[in-house]
């Protein structure tokens, strides 16, 4: 076997349980340590799984469409596995941030939704990595999906910046950004120091599951190969001469078993 | 109770369904890690309830607004459906790699199919 599964779990656990002790201590920070904000009251707290949740998504659909265009260049398959891992975490952050988005928004704007700029692009984006999933099994071989995929993961990646960018380039509801900007956060030390540890604590634990993820894909692939190789078994006697052409082309080298046996059942 | 009198250590709930199957095949390490840090979730899930314990008991005691009870249950909400999710993908990833080990169990190796071919041959030949 290529890949350790050991080496992929010692890798999980060395990331994943710091991130489980720091997620404890940004839980500490936030409901015990940080003061509550005085316009908002204490739904401002959702605010510290929301921003992180946000930033995660974007880096594993960063980590997607890095992965895919590497992919398209060089077709390395674990390079589509590693994709197709950081995919799903996006996803599963991204519904962190369009769920706790709401539940704020609502005590907040006093409404659950509204078709804004950020909201509307990030839903969007939602959508693009759905869709990243579906176009795997909707086309006729594997590889055709994997590829479409690939370009999916890319053209989604595109619409990173605009949701970033978003509520400064047009008018909305959204606040304006309080931590990556140009002059500096602005955003009580307490308050910032509490989000930087949820933001490192998550980080973590998404490399940890990513890691996870990542090392049953490959060995999801290593199935599939050593599937192949079975089946292919049979039929290696009767190609043995030429050897490397037998197993490259099942179809053709061996119509025999299966028609005879279709025949015979009929 | 007399089902649970009944109850051994294979009838588990918490055992992986991979081992209850095929006995044969390698018991995972990782469910218990996984079992922790769903315990580790579910510690805290029950946190933000807990850390605004003070704030909340205030407004019981003050007679608080609806409004202001609300706000307690969408913080509640919102950390509970982010720790569910993340707990969910936590939970899929084991059960698919649970499967997929006990798949490998089954199959020879690669090395093995190949040289198993050659054998195969040898005899007969």
């Amino acid at each position: 076997m290529s890949l350790s599964l050991r080496g992929v779990r010692m890798g999980a656990l060395a990331l994943g349980i710091p991130g489980v002790l720091l997620t404890v201590y940004f839980h500490w920070l936030i409901f015990f340590e940080v003061p509550t904000e005085a316009s908002m009251g204490i739904v401002q707290r959702i605010f510290y799984i929301h921003l992180p949740a946000a930033w995660i998504a974007f880096l594993a659909f960063g980590i997607v469409a890095l992965c895919s265009a590497v992919y398209l260049w060089l077709g390395e398959e674990k390079l589509d596995q590693a994709a197709r891992s950081a995919a799903e975490g996006g996803v599963i952050f991204t519904t962190i941030v369009l769920t706790s988005g709401p539940l704020w928004g609502k005590l907040a704007w006093g409404t659950w939704w509204t078709w804004e700029p950020r909201l509307t692009l990030t839903l969007l984006l939602w959508f693009i990595y759905l869709g990243y999933f579906m176009v795997r099994n909707a086309t006729e071989t594997p590889e055709r999906g994997k590829r479409f995929a690939a370009v999916v993961g890319i053209v989604g990646a595109l619409n990173i910046p605009l949701i970033h960018m978003s509520v400064l380039w047009f008018r909305s509801l959204h606040p304006q950004p309080v931590v990556a900007r140009t002059d500096g956060p602005q955003l009580d030390p307490q308050m910032l120091n509490a989000l930087l540890w949820a933001l490192a604590a998550w980080t973590l634990l998404f490399f940890a599951l990513f890691l996870l993820r990542y090392g049953t894909a490959r060995l999801e692939g290593e199935v599939e190969a050593r599937e192949a190789a079975a089946r292919r078994r049979p039929s290696a006697p009767a190609s043995a001469g030429p050897g490397p052409s037998g197993p490259a082309s099942p179809g053709p080298v061996s119509p025999g078993p299966g028609t005879s046996s279709a025949g015979g059942s009929g | 109770m007399r089902a649970a009198r009944r109850r051994t250590p294979l009838d588990s709930p918490f055992r992986p369904r991979s081992t209850m199957t095929a006995p044969n095949a390698p018991v995972p390490s990782l469910p218990g890690t996984v079992l922790a840090t769903v315990a580790a979730a579910a510690l805290l899930l029950l946190l933000p309830q807990a850390g605004t314990a003070l704030e909340l008991s205030e407004a019981l005691a003050q007679g608080a607004p609806a409004r202001r009870m609300r706000d307690f249950w969408h913080v509640f909400a919102a950390y509970a459906i982010a720790w569910l999710l993340l707990g969910g993908w936590v939970v899929a990833i084991v059960r698919r790699l649970g499967r997929v080990e006990s798949r490998l169990a089954e199959l020879p190796d690669a090395d093995q199919i190949r040289d198993g071919g050659r054998q195969g041959e040898g005899p007969s030949a």
